[in-house]
């Protein structure tokens, strides 16, 4: 049953990124991001991670890609050239598929296992460590936001002539 | 029983498309989609060990680059926006002011 699960997000995880980058409107790009997203979001349910799962499709699904569908109503879309070849991105996906390559050997060759709980992995023991240990970083990244929100509002300000 | 190296070679092969669309497309708009693509990918892989080892802290980690990104989405965003507001385009190959 897992398993099944855990195949079917990730078969449309991927065929939804490769349509992300292969789609020549931005708009059905972020249309086929959501799609990421909301399957990452489900394998985060098959790892027990609850509340980041609630996090990705709330702040990611919901937030950012209509933030990423507003800016492409207000830029001039226009239908992309198809992908380009460069020589250099030839080199760069050699050394790219090299890593991958390590990787995979390194990854299939550790033979670990997912075990059942024995901690707690809930909400409230998330919550209890945000707090505490990590309580300075939480309080940095709200100053992040803040000044993020600032920045985005001058940045994009009509200029007054 | 799935084993936590599918997670993570999936999260490999996410962070791979990414990376290829960044590589081959021109569009900023979509090239913004593609970085957004590969930080989701490094969450998959910190959200896998913190589950295999049983360790809250991965998750907290990507608690942590979801907000990271949200801000970062804001401030590039509007950069876009001035950038077209500016040029009219959103195409990195027409935007080479600074090439030598």
């Amino acid at each position: 049953m897992e398993l099944a699960f855990f195949i079917l997000f990730a078969v449309s995880a991927i065929l939804s990124a490769l349509s992300v980058i292969l789609q020549k409107n931005p708009i059905y790009s972020a249309l086929s991001l959501i799609v990421v997203i909301a399957s990452m979001g489900g394998l985060f349910l098959l790892l027990n991670a609850n509340f980041i799962a609630i996090l990705q499709i709330v702040i990611y699904a919901g937030a950012i890609m209509t933030l990423f569908l507003f800016v492409i109503m207000m830029v001039d879309v226009r239908e992309d050239i198809s992908p380009s070849w460069k020589i250099h991105s030839k080199g760069a996906l050699l050394v790219l598929l090299l890593i991958a390559g390590v990787t995979i050997w390194a990854v299939s060759s550790a033979d670990s296992q997912i075990v059942p709980l024995t901690k707690d992995f809930s909400v409230k023991g998330l919550a209890r460590q945000l707090f505490t240990t990590y309580v300075f970083p939480f309080e940095v990244i709200s100053i992040l936001i803040i000044s993020s929100v600032v920045g985005a509002l001058y940045v994009a300000r009509k200029e007054e002539a | 029983m799935i084993q936590p190296a599918f997670y993570i070679i999936l999260s490999l092969v996410l962070f791979l498309i990414g990376m290829l669309g960044i590589l081959i497309r021109r569009n900023l708009l979509v090239l913004f989609m593609c970085i957004e693509l590969m930080l989701n990918s490094v969450n998959l892989a910190f959200i896998t060990f913190s589950r295999v080892f049983q360790n809250l802290d991965g998750q907290i980690l990507a608690f942590f680059v979801i907000t990271v990104a949200a801000a970062e989405a804001t401030v590039g965003l509007a950069i876009i926006l001035l950038v077209y507001r500016s040029r009219k385009v959103v195409e990195i190959d027409e935007l080479k002011s600074m090439r030598g």
